[in-house]
């Protein structure tokens, strides 16, 4: 009963990122956004076209092919300091978020796997730390360490970092328990070895949604603190300051306050849209109305056994619907205490 | 048959598909008042879409070909949702596998039954609660008048299905449709079931379609079979023309892969091959003909002879959970038992009975509160030395239930199979020559090394985890219901696999199950568990002929097997 | 359900030692001496210091200091403020009503909107409503409210003129203090609904493709009986907890919206006194709103065992 690739069902595709074209709308648009700011933070920060802090006495210019959006109260040239605070914008959330993601994803999967005290620690901590309001937090940073962009990625690493914990323990808890876990047990594997290798990597998933929404959070909070000004210090620019600052230009010239909205709002949706387009292409469930989950569950073992027993084979058929409950004969209640 | 009543249910030429495949195709069949009528299949056979069917509950995606479906003799093809709810828990009920999940959490038992009379205007809200009551006692609900003012999840699994039963009969309907409503049962409480169904039968004189995957249950209440496969309707006719005197051959293949008393013990079964069309006729002398005329049975020439040597002794193990504050359960209860090299040692109980907290303790994944682990004469157990221990994890190996869950979605085959060989420490060309011999042992080419696991079906998946239990080599591995997951064509290939694999390697197995044909042809010897004790043990047949204890005489007695229907007519 | 209530008091209560304790600890935190900066550095005054250092309790040890200080926090005194001429218990008694009513208010309105939208989003799901709420939600996440705010101001200001900023408390003008509140909790409010909205949605489309579903179907239950009776609140359960948390955020966005509304609440408190540097007013502002939405949050988790009777009723 040899059996060669005649034999098996389907090399089906495997769900990953790798196949950009597999990719959903919102993730495109995501990426999209995201490297347009970051293309014109690269570009003012190699070939600074003006000087972002040089006053000049052509304030309040409309745009023109010198100032490409104008310039603010005091004469600087608004596109400048608009691409600089995207890019301090999005250094503070990408950073903040792989600073909490990795000590989260660390504490996460120790917690689930090893379990008992270290988790109720953890978990525990994770609780308190959770239950205070991340402005506080950020605000008490602020008080001790002072105002700027390091304590402010800081403050938020360690606001997000119990969220990632949590994201990362329930899967890893769920995996814990599988089958697949406990025969690398008895196959003697090391912990460390399947923690690494065999919890973690199917545990991804809801980690990298996670982050993506994480950023975006951070990057309101980032321009909230700001606005407050308690956030990115002057004279760095930073599009919540500026809608503070420029807030009593607002009746004159509306574009000082608006282009900084957009822009903030522009970097926390994209970051939001990453997350769902993610969501749609890593774990396709309620996105997919054709019900592709089920097509393994529901079709697999016929179309399996129907090639085994070498019928004529039916695997290119479409994907049954999600709600046909063939029912696999799976002795459920066999399960023990 | 011919009943000159109106049919609860009729079905005529009934097609149905979903995009291009069809899954059910010119189906027809009637069932009368009082009569239960089974259908029979493999996954995939459409047995379900079937029966979802005969309730309008198909998915928007199912399309309806062509064919009739009349209930009572009312046309029901064609009707609009608005009135498919006025036809549906009124005139027909339905009870489904799951028992688990097909209640609403957040909803009181009473007001779920009572729910059925107020939706069709049956009664009032009061007089629906106590028709509620009324219908806890039809379906002998223990304790009704606590029961009904519970949530679902204070009940246990048989008693939430007697709670479907009675939703499904609150509004006395004509037909009862069935979805294998003991599957997820154990078999003493699918007995309860299965004689709850044929009283209420009786009672109400109720149309039942039963659906199932279990031949044994269909020859116990059925008074029609349908045979499907594919979508179609391969045979019909009583249970014991279809399931004693088969007329097509995959009535016939189906029937002799199915492990039997007849059979003698741990002889090939026979593996469903080829295609089938409907009107197919089994010719005489066809090999897998001859239904329950399997291999002839004899005497098993090396049944468990006492004089192999003892390979694993477990002694006094005692294993308790803390469930709460005060309450304990003591998941194994003074468990004793003995291994000898080369047998197969059957392990029974139902859900809850401890034998896969016994495999976990044998296996080292648990540690037992007391109790000793022998392993060749030198205790493996936490007190056994660390090289003891060490020697023991490399010779033993286990098998899962679900290979769906017992292969990392993210590994290779190479790597999934391997990974046992790591303890080993090989090289790589080592390693992989290893793996091939050993998924080529199982009937895979190496051309399967670099592919993942969602490419294979659930019976190549139990194939690649049985490659990975044996790559070691292994003297002892445990089998925990490594068949439970598997249609019964599949199961009879991995039974023999694992047959033929022990008479190759002489390993030892220790086969747990809750099917107790399974066991009776996979195993030397047995032992039967309940409530975390062993009340039996013993050489497999004799505990078979002869049940000592009253509990192992219960369990065979609830156990709906084909031969005794055969005997009965 | 007894020892559900326990423990989750319990755990508020470690929630609120540990705020306590990382507040008090703050201006011990600092580097340098906190008192330096209240004193001429080029000719200290060491009297002046050590009253100061007293008045900040900064000469005894840190575990008495702490002892008095949270009990004297308990009893609603927070000594006084370094820079400003006012009590800070008196301060947070006057400031504190705003932020109750602002919390308040953006919560009623997040939960009314974002259910209701959340539940016509999953059941008109792929159709107009759906994308309306979607799109809808999708856009209240990613817009801050203080940007709203802001815009709201600029617009009014151009069009309606009506008096949005500034505070007139609820006994001396009911009317008018509801004028002025509507809109900061409703923009607060919106971004709690698009959260809401989300979890709604979700959750229950997941929970209309429970097995129980389908058996309210085979009864012959009407959809909409099976979503309002079956599905609805087996999937607010899961929503519930998530309420909890995002209030967080949104009491975080009551000390940003105090500040563009000029609403004289505990956020605008706290903000001033970090701009100058007033530490016990700092604290006592951290303290308390960081108690405040513990309190929100225990209401809400002691709500959670009226939904799901699985708390209710211990096997």
């Amino acid at each position: 009963m040899a059996e060669t690739s005649a034999g098996i069902a389907r090399r089906a595709p495997r769900r990953g990122l790798r196949a950009p074209s597999q990719w959903a709308g919102e993730l495109w648009i995501g990426v999209v956004i995201l490297g347009v700011v970051f293309l014109a933070a690269v570009i003012v920060s190699i070939v600074p076209f003006h000087d972002p802090f040089a006053i000049s006495d052509d304030a309040y210019a409309g745009p023109s092919g010198s100032h490409w959006l104008g310039t603010d109260n005091i004469g600087r040239d608004s596109f400048t300091r608009l691409a600089l605070a995207g890019r301090t914008s999005l250094v503070i959330s990408a950073c903040a978020t792989a600073i909490a993601c990795l000590l989260g994803m660390l504490l996460g999967v120790i917690a689930g796997y090893v379990g008992g005290f270290a988790d109720h620690l953890v978990m525990r901590v994770c609780d308190v730390l959770l239950a205070i309001p991340a402005i506080l937090v950020a605000l008490m940073v602020r008080v001790i360490v002072g105002p700027g962009t390091i304590p402010l990625i800081i403050s938020m690493g360690l606001i997000y970092m119990p969220t990632f914990a949590r994201v990362m323990r329930a899967p890893v808890l769920a995996l814990r328990d599988r089958d697949f876990v406990v025969a690398a047990e008895i196959a003697g594997t090391p912990r460390r070895v399947i923690m690494f290798s065999h919890l973690l990597p199917n545990a991804l998933t809801p980690l990298f949604i996670q982050a993506a929404a994480t950023a975006s959070e951070v990057v309101l909070l980032e321009a909230a603190l700001s606005y407050l000004g308690q956030g990115v210090q002057a004279p760095n620019p930073s599009a919540g300051r500026m809608i503070s600052e420029f807030a009593k230009f607002m009746q004159t010239d509306p574009w000082l306050v608006i282009l900084p909205a957009v822009l903030i709002v522009a970097i926390s949706a994209a970051w939001n849209l990453i997350a769902d387009g993610l969501q749609a292409t890593l774990a396709p469930r309620r996105s997919a109305p054709s019900g592709n989950r089920r097509r393994r569950s529901a079709l697999r073992p016929f179309v399996g056994d129907a090639v085994l027993s070498g019928a004529a084979v039916v695997a290119d058929a479409p994907a049954l619907p999600s709600a046909d409950p063939e029912p696999q004969l799976i002795e459920k209640g066999t399960g023990q205490s | 048959m011919t009943d000159t009543r109106t049919p609860a249910l009729e079905v005529r030429d009934l097609s149905i598909s979903y995009g291009e495949t069809t899954v059910v195709q010119n189906v027809g069949f009637r069932v009368a008042p009082g009569e239960i009528v089974g259908v029979i299949g493999e996954s995939g056979s459409g047995k379900s879409t079937v029966a979802m069917a005969a309730m309008g509950l198909l998915p928007p995606a199912a399309r309806n070909e062509s064919g009739q479906i009349s209930l009572a003799g009312m046309p029901m093809t064609g009707l609009s949702e608005k009135e498919m709810c006025r036809v549906r828990g009124a005139r027909a009920a339905m009870v489904f596998q799951e028992p688990m999940s097909a209640l609403n959490p957040c909803m009181t038992i009473e007001a779920q039954i009572a729910e059925v009379l107020t939706i069709h205007g049956l009664s009032g809200k009061a007089a629906a609660r106590r028709r509620a009551l009324e219908l806890l006692r039809l379906v002998h609900m223990p304790d009704p008048e606590l029961k009904r003012k519970q949530f679902p999840h204070q009940l246990s699994g048989g008693q939430r299905q007697r709670v479907m039963m009675a939703m499904a009969v609150a509004a006395s309907p004509e037909l009862l449709v069935a979805d294998e409503p003991t599957t997820a049962l154990d078999v003493t409480v699918q007995a309860q079931i299965l004689d709850l169904i044929l009283e209420l039968r009786q009672d109400i004189g109720l149309g039942v379609l039963f659906i199932s995957h279990d031949l044994g249950v269909i020859a116990q209440v059925c008074d029609r079979v349908l045979v499907m496969y594919r979508g179609q309707v391969m045979e019909e006719g009583t249970p014991d023309q279809v399931l004693h005197h088969p007329q097509h051959p995959y009535t016939a293949a189906l029937l002799a892969s199915i492990p039997r008393a007849s059979q003698r013990p741990r002889t090939p079964l026979t593996v469903i091959g080829g295609t089938f069309r409907v009107g197919d006729r089994l010719s005489p002398g066809d090999p897998a003909g001859g239904g329950a005329n399997g291999p002839a049975a004899g005497p098993e020439p090396a049944s468990a002879e006492p004089d192999r040597p003892v390979l694993l002794e477990a002694t006094q193990l005692v294993k308790s959970f803390k469930l709460g504050r005060r309450r304990t359960l003591r998941a194994l209860d003074d468990v004793s038992l003995a291994i000898r090299q080369g047998e197969t040692y059957g392990v029974v109980g139902e859900s809850g009975s401890g034998k896969s907290t016994l495999a976990k303790v044998m296996m080292l994944l648990a540690r037992p509160d007391t109790g000793t682990i022998q392993y060749r004469g030198s205790r493996v157990d936490p007190g056994g030395t660390r090289r003891d221990i060490e020697d023991y994890r490399r010779n033993v190996q286990m098998v899962f239930q679900d290979p769906n869950d017992s292969l990392d979605p993210r590994y290779t085959i190479l790597r999934t199979v391997a990974e046992p060989l790591r303890a080993v420490g090989l090289g790589t060309e080592e390693t992989r020559h290893r793996v091939e011999r050993s998924l080529a042992a199982v009937g895979f080419d190496a051309e399967v090394l670099s592919r993942y696991p969602h490419e294979f079906s659930g019976g190549q998946k139990q194939r690649i985890a049985i490659a990975r239990a044996m790559v070691t080599e292994p003297s002892f591995v445990v089998l925990d219901e490594p068949t439970s997951a598997l249609d019964v064509s599949v199961q009879a290939q991995i039974l023999n696999l694992l047959l033929e694999i022990q008479q190759r390697t002489n390993v030892t197995y220790m086969f747990i199950s809750h099917n107790l044909a399974v066991v009776r042809h996979l195993s030397h010897r047995m032992a039967v568990m309940h409530h975390g004790a062993v009340v039996e043990e013993g050489v497999a047949e004799e505990v078979f002929r002869s049940p000592q204890h009253p509990y192992t005489q219960r369990l065979l007695a609830s156990l709906p097997e084909l031969e005794r229907s055969a005997e009965a007519s | 359900m007894g020892s559900y209530l326990l423990k989750r008091s319990a755990t508020a209560l470690l929630v609120l030692i540990t705020l306590s304790v990382l507040v008090f600890s703050l201006v011990r935190w600092i580097p340098g001496d906190p008192v330096a900066s209240f004193v001429d550095p080029n000719n200290p005054d060491p009297e002046q210091i050590a009253a100061i250092r007293h008045s900040l309790g900064l000469d005894r040890s840190w575990l008495a200091q702490y002892g008095s200080w949270i009990s004297e926090a308990v009893r609603g005194d927070f000594g006084h403020s370094i820079t400003q001429p006012y009590s800070v218990g008196e301060q947070i008694r006057s400031r504190l009503p705003v932020s109750v009513e602002l919390g308040v208010l953006a919560t009623l309105f997040g939960v009314l909107l974002g259910v209701p939208a959340g539940v016509a989003s999953a059941v008109w799901r792929g159709r107009l409503p759906d994308l309306v709420f979607r799109i809808g939600s999708f856009a209240f996440l990613a817009i801050p409210a203080f940007v709203f705010g802001t815009f709201v101001l600029l617009v009014n200001s151009q069009t309606l003129r009506l008096r949005l900023i500034g505070y007139v408390p609820f006994s001396q003008d009911p009317l008018a203090n509801l004028q002025r509140m509507v809109v900061p909790s409703l923009l607060l409010g919106l971004g709690l609904a698009a959260l809401v909205c989300r979890y709604v949605r979700g959750t229950l489309l997941d929970t209309l493709g429970q097995d129980y579903i389908r058996t309210g179907r085979s009864k012959g239950a009407s959809p909409a009986r099976l979503v309002i009776r079956h599905a609805l609140r087996n999937a607010l359960i899961p929503v519930t907890t998530i309420v909890g948390v995002q209030l967080a955020a949104l009491v975080g966005g009551t000390v940003v919206i105090e500040n563009v509304f000029a609403l004289p609440g505990m956020g605008n408190l706290l903000i001033t006194a970090i701009t100058t540097t007033d530490y016990p007013t700092i604290q006592a502002s951290i303290l308390v709103i960081g108690a405040l939405y513990v309190a929100i949050n225990l209401v809400v988790d002691l709500l959670y065992p009226l939904v799901d009777p699985r708390i209710r009723v211990v096997r």
